[in-house]
């Protein structure tokens, strides 16, 4: 119930902060080059998982 | 000769004395500046006093001067001498009433001074509290601006897609990623155990479902108890 309850507040604030940022230029801006950053890392730290799946691996 | 270099000594004298008498009266009259209307008028009193009372000695001593009997001069000594007291308690009054008034005006003048720097300080914590505050606000107004115009290729779409992809396809959660876990589970090969009083239980594929999937048995905890 405890690990719900966090996960449920962590994702209502995540979408929450995603909200408030899009309301501006700036906003829309960071949550852009935050992505792609994430992007970046996620292939980064991925990159044997990322090559199978581009490669038509295990799915 | 020693006549006339007396009489020029006793001017001289004189003139001296005038000249203290005067500055005297200039520092007095500073003093009373500072002073209540009512104290004021207090001092100003005694100072007549005084001045009348050194008239007076002034007179006796040039009476003293013109009497030619001893028993009249002796006389007028005696009261010369009086004056003189008197004059000096008169003085002395005078000296005392300006020092407690010049003590009191301290205190107040202190007293006001604390509440002026008080007053001074909380205007001058506000005013660096008010600057700071629009230097946040102006500094994050010029952040925001140089943002807006940065460019950003594309749209916004474009990479949140692929996190969302990324999200789905790439990370495992308990030993597959969540578009094998939806495949296996609209595939009827993965089930969660239904527990009570919150027991393990164990979700099992079967590998049986789209082909492929391996058939590990795998834990899953299912929460009970949830109100």
């Amino acid at each position: 119930m405890g690990s719900i309850m966090n996960w449920l507040l962590a994702w209502i604030f995540m979408f929450l902060l995603l909200y408030v940022l899009s309301r501006t230029r700036a906003g829309h801006t960071i949550i852009y080059y935050v992505s792609w950053m994430l992007v970046l890392l996620l292939v980064v730290t991925h990159a044997d998982q990322v090559k199978s799946l581009l490669t038509g691996g295990n799915f | 000769m020693s006549d006339i270099r007396e009489t020029n000594m006793a001017k001289i004298s004189a003139s001296v004395e005038e000249d203290a008498l005067l500055e005297q009266e200039a520092e007095q009259d500073e003093e009373l500046n500072s002073l209540s209307p009512k104290e004021r008028i207090e001092a100003e009193r005694l100072k007549q006093a005084e001045l009348k009372t050194q008239m007076a000695i002034n007179r006796l001593e040039e009476a003293k001067q013109k009497a030619t009997s001893d028993a009249v001069k002796a006389k007028l000594q005696e009261e010369i001498v009086a004056t003189r007291q008197r004059k000096a308690e008169i003085e002395e009054a005078r000296k005392t009433q300006l020092k407690e008034a010049a003590k009191t005006t301290t205190t107040v003048k202190t007293a006001s001074d604390l509440v002026g720097t008080g007053a001074k300080i909380a205007s001058d914590v506000r005013g660096s509290v008010n600057d700071t505050t629009s230097k946040v606000r102006e500094t994050v107004g010029n952040v925001a601006g140089t943002l807006e115009t940065v460019s950003t290729p594309g749209t916004i779409f474009l990479p949140v897609t692929i996190l969302l992809i990324f999200f789905f396809l790439l990370l495992p959660v308990n030993g597959y990623t969540r578009a094998q876990w939806l495949w296996m589970s609209l595939t009827g090969s993965a089930k969660i155990n239904a527990l009570a009083n919150g027991e393990e239980g164990v979700g099992q594929s079967t590998g049986q479902g789209g082909g492929g999937e391996p058939t590990t048995p795998t834990r899953i905890y299912t929460f009970t108890g949830v109100s």
